[in-house]
C-alpha cells in the first residue's frame, strides 16, 4: 500500500507537469481529432461517382414505380453498385454536362422529341450492349433512344366542380362559361398545351404541324386568367386534388391513384396526346452501368411490371401480353383510336422556336 | 423608469410573437398525417411517414452528408474564424478596415451569384459534387459569423491578462491557450453554432454545388417540394426543425450554466 | 444574421467578460499597445480563402457574362421586356418588405425597450427562434397556411367570410409576408440597439420640461433610433433584393425576382451567359445600394446591426 503515502509528499511542482502532462494528451487528442477530419473533409472532394449509375426521371408516383419495379430489384441484383437518382431531368443540362466533361447522370428518361434530332451527338449508341431492341416498338426507338413507357397527355376533372356536366373534349376545357372554374396547364411548350389549344379551336389533328402559333396562343388568352400554370406532375396532382382547378391537363398515371383514394376525379380520354418515354445515356457518362440497368429494364417481364404500379403501357410488344387484365382500362395503349400523335421529328427540329415563343407568351401578362 | 408598456403594445406583442413562431410549426402535426398527401389538418394520426423516412436510403444518405457537411463547416469556420478575428483586432497594417468588408461581405451578397460563380470554378476543378466542395462554400457564408461572434468577445475582453500572463514567462501560443481562448470561450460557442446551423439548413450553393450521389438534406427538400409532395417531406422539416431548436437550446444551457458558474 | 451572435448570447458573454475586464484593469493597466506583425500573420488564410471561394466565383461569373457567347447578354435587359419588368419587381418587393419589416419592427423593437429584462428576453427569443429554423421549411410552412385550399382559405370559406378563395401566395404579397416573416431579426435588433443606447431618463426629462408624451417621443426618442432604423433598412432592402427560395416557393412565376430568373437560366435554360449576365446586374444593385449606404452609416453597422 505505498501509493497513497507516496502521492501525498509529491512535491506541488510535480503536480502541476503531471496535470500538464494530461492536458498535453488531452490537447494532443484533440488536435489529432481536430487533424483527422480536418484530413478527412480534405480527403473529400471526389465526386464518388466510380462504380454508381445514376437515373433520371421525372419524379411523383412515377419514379416511385420506375424505382419500385426497375431501380431496387436492379440493386438487389448489383450490389457492387450505387444506384443513385435525380430528378427532374433536363436536357439542356445533359448537353452541359457533356460539353463540360461534369457528367453527373448516367440513364435519362427522355420524353417526346429528344433524341429525334442533332441532339443525339451528346448521347452514347445502344447498339452492340444487349438490349432487346428488335423487341421494342419501332417509331420510339433509334441509335441513341430507347422507348420504355407509353403514357398520356389527358384532360381530367372534377366532378363535384362542374355542375354534373362532363366535359367531352378539349374544346369544353377552354369554355369557362359551360364549365367554370380555374384550369391546369402544364408550364412546357412541347408537352401538349400548345396542340391541345389548337385542337380546341377545331384543327384536326394531322394538320396539327407546322404548329400555327399566333391560333395557338389566341386561344390560349381566353382561358389565361383562369389558368394556374404547374412545371411537374405532382404539381398537376396536387392542383387537382386539392380543387385548386376544376379541370387540368395531366399525365394519365397522375389521376390514378387520386382515384384510388376516392377523389371525385375523372379522365375524358377523347383527343388524349400520346407520347412516349424513353431512355438515353449521356456520353461521358458511365457507359456500362447505364447500359446494364437500361437493359434490365426493357426485358419483356420487367417492362410489364410497371403498369402494375402506375397506368402506364410497356413499349416491349412481348410486355404487351404480361399486362395485368384488370389495368387494361386505364393504360392509354387501349385507347389509341381516340388519341392524337405528336411529330416528334418536326417539333425536335423547331424546339428553340417553339420554346423562345412559349417562354415569351408564358412571362408577358 | 421605463413604465409599464401599454397594453396595446403588449397585445401588439403578443400578436406579432404569434405570427412569427406558429405559422411554422404547422409541419409537425403533418408529419404525423395518415394520408399519401401532404394536407393540413391531417386526415388521420400516424407514424407511417416517419417509419418511411427512416427506411429512405436517399433520406438517410443525405441526412449523413448533411451532418458531414455541417461538421467540417463547423471546424473550418471556426478555425478560420478565431484567426481572422484575431488578426482583425491585433493586427496592425494598412487596408484593415478593407479587409474586414471584405470578411464581412459574403453575408450580404446575393447567395444565387456566388453559387452560380461557384458552379463554374468548381465545374473547371471537376469537384462539383464532393463534400470537400460543399464545405468550403459553406465556409464562406459560415465563418463571418464565427468572425462576428469571435471578435466581439475579443473586443469586450482586457488584452492585458494575456500580457500579465506573458510577463510571468507564458510564450505566445500558451497565453492564448490558457486565458485568451477561455474567455473568448462562449463567443466561439456562439459561433460553431451559427456555423453549424448556416450549413445545415443552406440550400441555395448546395443546390447548384451539389450531385445525385453527393447531396445535402435541404437540397433533398427542396426537390422534394418541387416534385413529390408527400408526407415524408413534413418529417424532415421537422426533423431539421427539432434539430436547429435542440442545438439553439443546448447552447443557451450552456450559456446560462457559464453564467451561473462564474462568480 | 451577425446581431443575433451577440444578442442571443449576449447574456452569457457579457457576464465573463465584464468580470475579465474588472480583473485585467485592475491588475495590470495596459502601458504599451500590443500588436504588431505576428497577428497580421494570422489573416492570410482568411485572405487567401475568400479570393479563391469569394472573389474567383464573381470574377467568373462576370467574365462568364461577358464571353459567353459575349457581352450581348446584357442586351436582354431592354429587348425582352421579363428581365426589365423583373428589375421593377425585384426593386418593388424590396421595398415592400422594407417598409413592412420597418412597421412591424420599430413597435416590437420599442416594446422589448420598454419591457423587464426578463420579458425583453422572450421577445427576443421570439424573434430568433424562427430566423434558426430553415428557411425551405419556414415558407414551405406558409404555403400550408397560404394556398387556395390553404388553412386560412379553408378557414374563411367555412365561416362564410368570404365566397371564393383569396390569392394569398402565387403574387407579391404572398412574398411579401414569407420575406418579412424571415427578415424581421435584421429589423429589430438594430433598431432595439439604437433605442438602447437612449438614456431612460431623456424621454422624461422632455416631458418635465412640458412636452406631451407624443411630442417627447417623435422629437426625442425617434430621431435618436434614426441609425438602427437606417441600418436596419439597409440590410432588409438588400438582403431582399437577391432572396431566392421565398420568391421561388411563394410568388408567381410571371413576376419573378432576378434571383429567380438567374437560377432559371442556369438550371434550366442552361444559358450560363445570360445567367451570369442577370448575376452581375444583381451583384451591381447590391453593392450600389450598400455604397450609398455606407455615405450614411458604417459597412460593419449595416451587417453586423450597428454595434
Amino acid at each position: 500500500m505505498p501509493h497513497p503515502p507516496v502521492r501525498r509528499v509529491e512535491p506541488p511542482s510535480r503536480t502541476l507537469d503531471r496535470r500538464q502532462l494530461l492536458r498535453l494528451a488531452g490537447l494532443t487528442g484533440l488536435a489529432g481529432t481536430g487533424a483527422l477530419s480536418l484530413a478527412g473533409c480534405a480527403s473529400a472532394f471526389g465526386t464518388q461517382r466510380a462504380d454508381s449509375v445514376v437515373f433520371v426521371s421525372d419524379g411523383g408516383e412515377y419514379q416511385q414505380a420506375e424505382r419500385d419495379v426497375w431501380l431496387t430489384p436492379f440493386q438487389e441484383l448489383r450490389p457492387d453498385l450505387r444506384v443513385a437518382e435525380d430528378v427532374p431531368k433536363n436536357y439542356a443540362k445533359l448537353q452541359a454536362m457533356v460539353a463540360s466533361d461534369n457528367v453527373l447522370w448516367d440513364l435519362v428518361t427522355a420524353t417526346g422529341d429528344f433524341g429525334y434530332g442533332g441532339d443525339r451527338d451528346f448521347l452514347e449508341d445502344f447498339a452492340g450492349h444487349g438490349l432487346p431492341l428488335d423487341e421494342l416498338m419501332p417509331e420510339y426507338t433509334n441509335e441513341s433512344i430507347v422507348g420504355h413507357t407509353m403514357f398520356s397527355n389527358v384532360l381530367a376533372y372534377r366532378t363535384d366542380k362542374l355542375g354534373g356536366k362532363k366535359p367531352e373534349g378539349w374544346a369544353d376545357f377552354f369554355d369557362l362559361d359551360k364549365f367554370p372554374g380555374k384550369r391546369g396547364l402544364r408550364n412546357f411548350p412541347s408537352g401538349a398545351v400548345l396542340e391541345i389549344a389548337l385542337t380546341a379551336d377545331g384543327v384536326a389533328p394531322g394538320d396539327l404541324y407546322p404548329l400555327d402559333f399566333d391560333r395557338a396562343f389566341r386561344k390560349l388568352d381566353t382561358i389565361r386568367h383562369e389558368t394556374v400554370f404547374w412545371t411537374t406532375g405532382a404539381q398537376s396532382a396536387q392542383l387537382i386534388a386539392d380543387g385548386e382547378v376544376s379541370m387540368t391537363q395531366v399525365w394519365n398515371g397522375r389521376v390514378f391513384n387520386l382515384q384510388k383514394e376516392g377523389a371525385p376525379i375523372e379522365i375524358q380520354w377523347n383527343e388524349h396526346f400520346i407520347q412516349a418515354d424513353s431512355m438515353v445515356v449521356p456520353r461521358g457518362s458511365n457507359v456500362e452501368h447505364a447500359m446494364a440497368l437500361a437493359k434490365h429494364c426493357l426485358s419483356a417481364e420487367n417492362n410489364a411490371k410497371l403498369s402494375r404500379h402506375i397506368p402506364y403501357g410497356p413499349t416491349n410488344l412481348e410486355s404487351l401480353k404480361l399486362v395485368e387484365k384488370s389495368m387494361l382500362d386505364h393504360l392509354p395503349t387501349s385507347y389509341l383510336d381516340i388519341g392524337i400523335d405528336f411529330d416528334n421529328k418536326w417539333l425536335n427540329a423547331h424546339r428553340a422556336e417553339v420554346d423562345s415563343k412559349w417562354q415569351n407568351w408564358v412571362r408577358s401578362t | 423608469m421605463r413604465g409599464k408598456p401599454s397594453p396595446g403594445l403588449r397585445a401588439y406583442g403578443v400578436v406579432v410573437g404569434t405570427l412569427l413562431i406558429l405559422p411554422t410549426l404547422v409541419v409537425i402535426p403533418m408529419s404525423f398525417s395518415a394520408s399519401e398527401f401532404l394536407s393540413f389538418p391531417p386526415k388521420g394520426l400516424s407514424l407511417v411517414w416517419y417509419r418511411e423516412f427512416f427506411a429512405d436510403p436517399v433520406w438517410m444518405a443525405a441526412v449523413g452528408q448533411s451532418l458531414q457537411v455541417a461538421a467540417c463547416t463547423t471546424v473550418l469556420s471556426v478555425v478560420l474564424g478565431i484567426m481572422t478575428a484575431l488578426g482583425l483586432i491585433r493586427g496592425r497594417f494598412r487596408g484593415k478596415s478593407a479587409l474586414q468588408v471584405l470578411v464581412l461581405s459574403p453575408m450580404i451578397m446575393p447567395l444565387v451569384v456566388l453559387a452560380v460563380g461557384l458552379f463554374f470554378v468548381y465545374s473547371d476543378w471537376r469537384i462539383l459534387g464532393s463534400l470537400g466542395g460543399l464545405i468550403l462554400a459553406h465556409t464562406v457564408i459560415a465563418y463571418p459569423l464565427v468572425y462576428i461572434a469571435v471578435s466581439t468577445s475579443l473586443q469586450g475582453m482586457d488584452q492585458t491578462l494575456e500580457q500579465a500572463a506573458a510577463s510571468l514567462g507564458a510564450n505566445r501560443w500558451y497565453a492564448f491557450r490558457t486565458v485568451t481562448l477561455p474567455l473568448i470561450a462562449p463567443g466561439v460557442l456562439t459561433g460553431a453554432l451559427f456555423a453549424f446551423t448556416t450549413s445545415w439548413d443552406e440550400l441555395i450553393l448546395s443546390i447548384f454545388l451539389s450531385s445525385p450521389i453527393v447531396k445535402t438534406l435541404p437540397v433533398v427538400m427542396w426537390q422534394q417540394v418541387q416534385t413529390e409532395l408527400s408526407p415524408t417531406l413534413a418529417v424532415a422539416a421537422t426533423l431539421v426543425m427539432v434539430t436547429t431548436i435542440v442545438l439553439v437550446a443546448a447552447a443557451a444551457w450552456v450559456a446560462t450554466r457559464r453564467k451561473v458558474v462564474q462568480p | 444574421m451577425a446581431e443575433l451572435g451577440e444578442v442571443d448570447m449576449s447574456g452569457a458573454t457579457n457576464a465573463t467578460n465584464a468580470t475579465a475586464t474588472t480583473t485585467g484593469a485592475a491588475a495590470a493597466p495596459a502601458r504599451r499597445r500590443p500588436g504588431g506583425t505576428g497577428w497580421n500573420l494570422l489573416v492570410w488564410p482568411a485572405l487567401v480563402f475568400l479570393a479563391v471561394l469569394f472573389l474567383l466565383p464573381f470574377f467568373q461569373t462576370a467574365l462568364r457574362s461577358v464571353t459567353d457567347p459575349g457581352p450581348a447578354n446584357y442586351a436582354i435587359f431592354w429587348t425582352d421586356p421579363v428581365y426589365a419588368r423583373s428589375l421593377v419587381t425585384t426593386f418593388l418587393t424590396a421595398l415592400v418588405v422594407t417598409v413592412s419589416a420597418l412597421l412591424i419592427a420599430y413597435p416590437y423593437a420599442y416594446l422589448m425597450y420598454r419591457s423587464t429584462p426578463v420579458m425583453a428576453g422572450v421577445l427576443t427569443l421570439l424573434v430568433i427562434l424562427p430566423f434558426f429554423t430553415s428557411l425551405l421549411v419556414r415558407t414551405y410552412a406558409w404555403t400550408v397556411w397560404l394556398q387556395q385550399t390553404g388553412v386560412i382559405n379553408s378557414a374563411l370559406l367555412d365561416l362564410g367570410v368570404i365566397d371564393a378563395p383569396l390569392p394569398l401566395m402565387r403574387n407579391l404579397l404572398g412574398v411579401a409576408i414569407g420575406m418579412t416573416h424571415s427578415l424581421l431579426p435584421f429589423m429589430v435588433f438594430p433598431i432595439y440597439a439604437s433605442m438602447r443606447r437612449i438614456s431612460p431618463a431623456l424621454v422624461p426629462a422632455a416631458r418635465s420640461l412640458g412636452a406631451t408624451g407624443a411630442f417627447a417621443f417623435r422629437t426625442v426618442f425617434l430621431p435618436l433610433t434614426a441609425p438602427g432604423v437606417i441600418s436596419g433598412s439597409l440590410i432588409v432592402f438588400v438582403m431582399s433584393l437577391g432572396y431566392y427560395v421565398t420568391p421561388a416557393l411563394l410568388g408567381s412565376p410571371n413576376n419573378a425576382m432576378l434571383s429567380e430568373l438567374i437560377v432559371n437560366q442556369v438550371e434550366q435554360q442552361v444559358e450560363f451567359g445570360i445567367g451570369s449576365a442577370i448575376g452581375i446586374v444583381l451583384l451591381a444593385l447590391t453593392l450600389v445600394f450598400l455604397f450609398l449606404g455606407t455615405r450614411v452609416v458604417r459597412f460593419k453597422d449595416i451587417v453586423t446591426g450597428g454595434r
